[in-house]
């Protein structure tokens, strides 16, 4: 989906994010989106926050997004950075 | 995708109960993909970024899953959000049967009407900012 709509997305090798500690994973994870959220880019939500697997790193990343003054938008599939109309 | 052990004998549960395979995805990076098992319920045993998860649809609203914890709170068994996947291979092989009745014809309205409702208050619990 995200090829389709010229959107970034976070991706890994296989034989890579096996090799990686978690500790590792979320650090390259976080970069990612750190990078994102230094652009004020919008994240685009495959699937709803309420619907986030309990213990997942799309849960995660959310938290990490709300930590950081997103919200979503009014229809759920989007994060909005903080002070974006 | 290579597949522990556990979601083995899950795999296996499920074929023990007649569910079949009906498809088995790979996903792009990260090693994630989804094996779906279905016959009146659906089971699809997924690993999102070397994560396993296993999840629960009714054939009726196949586009609905449900997790183990919201199925496990649903039949009032409480305990915490995030399983690990034995503990989630756990809750499917006990509550089987409880599982397939919340999905049978006459209480299956209700059931994804109450799963709704559960979700809801854990996104609350979980993003409390956003949903209030």
């Amino acid at each position: 989906m995200s090829e389709a709509m010229g959107a970034r997305r976070f991706q890994i090798p296989e034989s890579v994010w096996n090799r990686m500690t978690d500790a590792e994973r979320w650090a390259a994870n976080q970069k990612f989106l750190d990078r994102s959220i230094a652009h004020g880019d919008q994240i685009i939500l495959a699937t709803p926050a309420g619907n986030a697997r309990p213990g997942s790193w799309f849960k995660r990343e959310l938290e990490y997004h709300m930590g950081k003054g997103y919200g979503p938008s009014a229809d759920g599939t989007r994060l909005i950075p903080p002070g974006a109309p | 995708m290579e597949i522990p052990e556990h979601i083995r004998q899950v795999i296996g549960f499920l074929e023990s109960v007649g569910l079949s395979r009906k498809a088995m995805v790979k996903g792009n990076g990260f090693g994630s993909g989804v094996i779906t098992y279905e016959n009146g319920v659906r089971v699809r045993i997924v690993n999102d970024r070397g994560d396993w998860f296993i999840e629960v649809s009714d054939l009726r609203q196949p586009n609905e899953w449900y997790d183990l914890a919201l199925l496990r709170d649903l039949l009032g068994d409480r305990g915490p959000d995030v399983l690990g996947a034995p503990e989630q291979a756990a809750i499917l092989t006990s509550r089987w049967d409880a599982i397939c009745s919340i999905f049978e014809p006459a209480c299956a309205a209700e059931s994804h009407r109450r799963l709704q409702r559960l979700r809801e208050e854990r996104a609350k619990r979980w993003f409390p900012t956003w949903y209030k």
